[in-house]
């Protein structure tokens, strides 16, 4: 399966979060829980936000609901919504790497 | 709501166009610090408001057809949300402030775009008949058909609806256009 990762990366910081928040299947509220708490409440996701993510994700094949109970949908992560957050946070390691690496020459340069 | 709350109920009357959802919401949020908490609108813009108990109650704006629907209200009232009104495609929602810090439905800028999207649709397709029958009308034999005053009064209510129509679009696009710049979000 080839993956249009052009068409699909970056994410944003709320669908990335929402990603990596399935690494179990949740439904809505849970997951609007579990970000704010892995983000340590920098990313808080509103429920329409995360209602309009919901149907992106699933459209775009990286989520699938996979039970509902009382209305309350819960979904997982499908194989192509890992790869895509596998190749996202590839990304973001090499973006750190360099981001860590300027901010350390530059660390000396004020040292010296 | 029960039979057992104070039912004295206040109505008003009070204009808001299609962008001033903030407006709105403000309004809403001062009204429920007074005491009067929203129960129900129509379209003519008159709201109905229950006395109660003044508290800080935060609303909250969606439009769309459908946006009530079962999955999205459960999610809703899971993080608190309680339906206080809705009218034609508005969905007027409320929260109790808490811990300080605003709730909000839509929380970047796509999703609050989208709402704004769906309300510029809605408003485009409306006038379309409208604007059909104008361009398609025979105006040869209307001008013929129809006396001075009248056809006067035709076209004074053809230019009010396409003026009102016109500003409600750029006060949409303008605020979609707000909403997508991020130093005003």
């Amino acid at each position: 399966m080839d993956i249009d990762f052009a068409k699909l990366l970056p994410l944003s910081e709320a669908t990335y979060y929402v990603l990596a928040a399935l690494d179990e299947p949740l439904h809505g509220y849970a997951l609007m829980q579990k970000v704010e708490s892995m983000s340590q409440g920098k990313v808080i996701i509103g429920p329409g936000t995360l209602y309009g993510a919901f149907g992106t994700l699933e459209k775009q094949g990286l989520i699938e609901k996979v039970s509902e109970e009382e209305r309350r949908k819960t979904y997982a992560l499908t194989s192509k919504g890992r790869q895509v957050l596998a190749e996202q946070v590839r990304r973001l390691a090499i973006m750190v790497r360099n981001g860590q690496f300027a901010l350390s020459i530059l660390g000396k340069e004020e040292a010296a | 709501m029960s039979d057992d709350q104070d039912k004295s109920t206040i109505t008003r009357f009070k204009l808001f166009w299609g962008h001033q959802d903030a407006e709105q919401e403000a309004w809403l949020r001062t009204m429920a610090k007074q005491g009067l908490h929203l129960v129900k609108v129509n379209p003519f813009c008159v709201w109905t408001f229950r006395r109660g108990a003044p508290a800080d109650v935060v609303y909250r704006l969606d439009f769309g057809k459908g946006r009530a629907d079962d999955g999205f209200s459960q999610l809703m009232q899971d993080a608190g949300w309680k339906l206080a009104a809705t009218t034609t495609g508005w969905h007027y929602w409320c929260t109790p402030m808490a811990n300080g810090r605003e709730p909000e439905i839509f929380t970047d800028s796509a999703s609050k775009v989208k709402k704004f999207e769906r309300l510029l649709a809605i408003l485009v397709c409306s006038a379309l008949p409208a604007f059909v029958m104008l361009v398609m009308s025979d105006k040869q034999s209307l001008v013929s058909d129809l006396s001075t005053p009248s056809l006067v009064g035709v076209c004074i209510i053809y230019a009010a609806y396409f003026l009102t129509l016109a500003y409600a679009v750029v006060g949409l696009l303008l605020r979609i256009r707000a909403v997508r710049s991020p130093q005003t979000t």
